[in-house]
């Protein structure tokens, strides 16, 4: 029984790993885009928002939204499978 | 007023407290309570990517170029993002191979090579010596800021107080003790810096804190919170063009990609961020804390930035010191102390891993190399090389920092250092399409990785560092205006007539282009060596290999486990190599006994354990050295080359398939024409028989029409003419029993009778049959037999068919008087013979085997007619081959012709 539990653990876990791969690189390419010159250039005007210019809050509020989306997106991951010792030893 | 004693107090005791730190957590370590082991720990060392540069020079960045100073925090933030594809990538192969530096890794991905390390190592400590000096400078600038607290604009030009005094100097004697101390504690670097490692944590707490602190007081102290701020820097008009992306300029692309690329390529991330790492899984915290690190240290850059430029008037304090110099314009020494430690640890932090990073690939890379290749047999003599290898990074520290305060010493006020900072990111870009392609491609080999880095480190050169040295006069400025001999086109900051970014984007632009280019196209013309291989495929496919495929032994040789232990002890000493070999021991779960041959396995383990101590490339050389007969065994160069060892095990199936195909296509071929021959006489065969039927039917069918028209015909014709009937009745008839026989004996559906039968019995009953017939053509008809034969099994009818058959063929041919047929029964020794030869026409040489087909009719020489009706050899054949005989014929045309058939004698199989 034991055993056939962890046949079945493995490949989810790997799954769910897929999964964190696919979304922390969704989530690179999404902040590469939002602080791309062309995107930030929609935020470059001479206006204070509640006493912030737009493009300092446009800057910082996005890259804020983008390490909680990480935060998010890491901590609620399954924990990795890999065992410490198979990998520190050279894993010959 | 602070006095300058505290100042030295503080700072000292702030060092002090670092090297506690370090101490507490090296004996923590060993006593096995490792306190780094923690993902906090982990993502607050990688902060050390925060240097004084950070600390003090984002505020002056900000001020010429408002939001232009995020690209450095926002390209970390994005790799960060990527971290769980490329930096786990990283550091798995580092993990595996016992990667120690950036050198290293390098040098290891393509074929373990020498000269690329050492070129790797040679441009880093060109790049970032420098960078060294800055932060040492920065130091040194704070100090002597705060110490004429609070005269803001009496600070004298740092470089011009005595060496003793310099708090440059006595900072970097003290980050070389600590350096030499925790950073090169033993020689196995890829056992981590414990102590070193949380120093560095703590470290990044410090700035953080300190840089809030002032941005906090900045921001809600002097001003009345952001809006407060923002609204007095928006009406001023010197500030209001810093609120917009302007002054960024074109730079914000390259310097993102720039940020990003350094992440993985310059050598204190790649230490902290990889040779540190405890735990893969430490990576998963660092994704998100890292880049949240950076955004809390920007939060107040612009605050701090604005209000340094409303507070003082233009010109009068150093931008990068704002830091500074606001708590100290508001009287707040204590706050103003607290900013000095922030600037402090963050150039300490930086110096102490930069200097461990640079002497390890020094080491490693560079050093190590030339003693084995060039003084290998003075090296022999030693017993102990560990504590050489020791010393050779401790002297390394020492000079790196020796360097690093000279040039601060001697350059530290020109252009060429004040503009290092970003300079030496783009050099240190240079390894970026190395590294990313290596882990990626495949196809990057050795020399395109040496031509790709050589070419834009050279590009770098050019377009940086040179035009830096110009602006330091050290050359002549008209190298910038207007190129070197007055060519516009090699302008260095506008090479090729590229203009619009700033000289660091400029260079960036070209010197990536030339590195790329030239590392892909010498690549894709390249051929790789066997160990270029095997290391692109273990580099890039770590995630496949790990844990299971790595077991092949690479290296195929003889060498005794004493003699390896041998070498291990050289290099790690004594108890670490014991250490080792029990810990193989252990793992394999089997005794090592040092007379026994060591294994590939346990050659590779070594080799791992050495690369750790002295490098990839310094590794293979002592292995191969030790090993006798090193090379790599074919067998294992497939298994390792999983992939492609697939493909090609794949396509030999299929050609193995493609070749069965072909010959399965051959064989249906042979078939179709055996079908579309046997099609062939089928159709001969039904148009001859029928033929045959119609020839004897029609005259049947004429004689009885003349004997039903013709009703008074006399009696003697129509007797003749009955006669005819009756014998074309008859061969009708014999035709058809023949047409049967055939079909009966080829389908093997004739009824067999099978006797013992006495040959000469029947040849004699056959001729007197016929003897009537040959009379009648007078024909002389002789036989020739033995008293006594042996009997033969056989059915007795078809026998004396056969022999008939072929007395009738010989009396058909024979000419009408002066024709004779001889019959013979002759005994051999297992076999009955018998010949019926004839004096007849003979039959064509190429006749004589188609004579026994169906239908084949020999046609006689002067009418053309045909003479039997081509069945009864055939049939003849059937029934002798059915007896187990042979049948065949001899003749000369002219000469007449012998069929000859044997027979096999009862028992004859008992005497074969």
């Amino acid at each position: 029984m034991a055993a056939h539990e962890t046949d079945q653990t493995e490949p989810m876990a790997q799954a769910a790993q897929g999964y964190l791969n696919d979304r922390l690189v969704a989530l690179a390419a999404l902040g590469a885009l939002l602080f791309h010159p062309l995107f930030v250039g929609l935020f470059d005007a001479p206006v204070l928002v509640m006493g912030i210019p737009l493009l300092f809050l446009y800057l910082f509020g996005v890259w804020v939204l983008l390490i909680i989306a990480l935060a998010v997106t890491t901590e609620t991951a399954p924990p990795a499978t890999i065992e410490r010792d198979d990998i520190g030893s050279g894993s010959f | 007023m602070l006095p300058g004693w505290l100042i030295v107090v503080t700072s000292f005791g702030y060092l002090s407290l670092l090297f506690a730190i370090a101490y507490f957590a090296d004996r923590r370590g060993r006593q096995g309570h490792p306190v780094v082991n923690n993902p906090t720990v982990y993502a607050l060392s990688i902060a050390v990517y925060c240097t004084a540069w950070t600390f003090y020079g984002s505020v002056g960045r900000a001020v010429s170029s408002g939001a232009g100073f995020l690209p450095i925090y926002l390209g970390p933030t994005l790799m960060f993002a990527l971290g769980w594809v490329v930096i786990r990538k990283i550091l798995r192969i580092s993990k595996v191979h016992r990667t120690t530096s950036i050198a290293d890794f390098i040098a290891s991905r393509y074929g373990k090579s020498h000269l690329l390390g050492g070129l790797v190592t040679i441009i880093a400590v060109v790049g970032i010596m420098p960078y060294i000096a800055l932060q040492l400078k920065a130091v040194a600038s704070s100090f002597t800021v705060v110490l004429h607290y609070p005269d803001l604009s009496g600070a004298a030009a740092v470089t011009s107080l005595s060496p003793l005094r310099d708090t440059a100097l006595w900072v970097a004697a003290l980050m070389a003790a600590f350096s030499i101390l925790f950073g090169t504690r033993h020689i196995d670097a890829t056992e981590h810096h414990q102590g070193m490692v949380l120093a560095i944590a703590f470290e990044s707490v410090v700035k953080l804190v300190a840089f809030t602190a002032v941005g906090l007081f900045v921001t809600y102290g002097i001003f009345d919170g952001f809006g407060d701020l923002f609204t007095q820097a928006a009406a001023d008009p010197r500030i209001a063009p810093l609120l917009t992306l302007a002054p960024a300029g074109n730079d914000w692309l390259p310097l993102t990609g720039l940020a990003m690329i350094t992440m993985v390529c310059l050598p204190r991330q790649f230490q902290v961020t990889v040779v540190e790492n405890v735990e893969e899984s430490h990576l998963n915290k660092a994704i998100w804390l890292f880049p949240l690190y950076l955004f809390l240290i920007n939060v107040f850059v612009l605050p701090i930035a604005f209000a340094g430029l409303l507070r003082f008037p233009l010109g009068t304090v150093d931008h990068d010191m704002f830091v500074l110099a606001l708590p100290m314009a508001e009287a707040s020494p204590g706050l103003a102390l607290l900013a000095f430690v922030g600037g402090l640890s963050a150039a300490t932090g930086m110096v102490i891993v930069e200097t461990v990073a640079l002497s390890t690939m020094l080491c490693n890379d560079l050093v190590m190399p030339m003693l084995l290749r060039f003084a290998w047999l003075h090296l022999a003599e030693h017993k102990d090389l560990s504590g050489l290898l020791l010393t050779i990074r401790r002297t390394a520290i020492i000079i790196i920092l020796a360097m690093g305060y000279l040039f601060f010493r001697f350059i530290g006020e020109s252009y060429a250092l004040v503009a290092i900072g970003l300079m030496s990111f783009a050099a240190a870009a240079q390894f970026g399409p190395a590294i990313i392609g290596g882990i990626y491609w495949k196809g990057g080999s050795r020399r395109g990785a040496l031509a790709g880095i050589s070419a834009g480190f050279l590009v770098w050169i050019y377009t940086l560092l040179l035009p830096s040295f110009a602006r330091s006069d050290w050359l002549p400025m008209s190298f910038i205006e207007s190129g070197p001999w007055g060519i516009e086109l090699l302008k260095p900051y506008a090479l090729l007539g590229l203009t619009g970014f700033s000289s660091v984007s400029h260079s960036l632009i070209w010197s990536l282009f030339f590195n790329v280019a030239i590392f892909v196209g010498v690549s894709l013309l390249d051929r790789q060596s066997t160990i270029e291989r095997i290391q692109a495929a273990l580099f890039v496919d770590i995630f496949r290999h790990a844990g299971s495929s790595t077991s092949t032994g690479l290296l195929h040789g003889r060498v005794s486990i004493g003699d390896l232990r041998a070498m291990a002890e050289r290099f790690l000493g004594r108890d670490r190599a014991r250490d080792a070999f029990s810990e193989y021991a252990r793992r394999r779960g089997r005794n090592i006994e040092p007379g026994g041959q060591a294994d590939g396995e346990l050659v590779q383990f070594v080799e791992r354990r050495l690369s750790g101590a002295i490098g990839a490339a310094s590794a293979r050389v002592m292995i191969a050295s030790t090993v006798k007969g090193e090379g790599v065994g074919f067998e294992e160069i497939m298994q390792i080359l999983d992939e492609t060892s697939q493909v090609l095990e794949y396509s030999r199936q299929l050609e193995q398939k493609s070749r069965e195909l072909e010959k399965a296509s051959g064989d249906l071929k042979a078939a179709n024409a055996r079908l579309t021959e046997l099609d062939r006489m089928k159709d001969d065969f039904l148009s001859t028989v029928t033929h045959e039927l119609r020839t004897p039917l029609t005259s049947i069918r004429s004689f009885s029409e003349i004997l039903h028209d013709s009703p008074d015909l006399e009696l003697g014709e129509r007797q003749q003419f009955l006669t005819i009937i009756i014998r074309e009745s008859e061969r009708l008839t014999r035709l058809i029993n023949q047409v049967l026989d055939l079909s009966r004996i080829e389908s093997g559906r004739m009824k067999w009778v099978m006797t013992e039968v006495d040959l000469v019995e029947v040849v004699e009953h056959a001729v007197a049959s016929m003897r009537h017939l040959f009379e009648e053509k007078q024909v002389g008809l002789k036989v020739f037999k033995p008293e006594v034969v042996p009997m033969v099994r056989a059915d007795r009818d078809q026998l004396i068919q056969l022999v008939i058959n072929l007395l009738s063929n010989a009396q058909k041919f024979v000419p009408s008087g002066t024709g004779e047929v001889a019959v013979e029964v002759t005994c051999g020794r297992n076999t009955l013979l018998v010949s019926v030869a004839d004096n007849g026409p003979g039959i064509p040489y190429h006749e004589q085997d188609k004579i026994f087909e169906r239908f084949h009719q020999v046609r006689s020489g002067k009418t053309g007619n045909p003479l039997g009706s081509g069945l009864g050899l055939a049939i003849c054949r059937g029934i002798v081959e059915h007896l187990g005989g042979r049948l065949w014929v001899e003749s000369t045309p002219g000469y007449g012709a012998t069929f000859f058939f044997s027979l096999p004698v009862i028992g004859a199989e008992a005497h074969a």
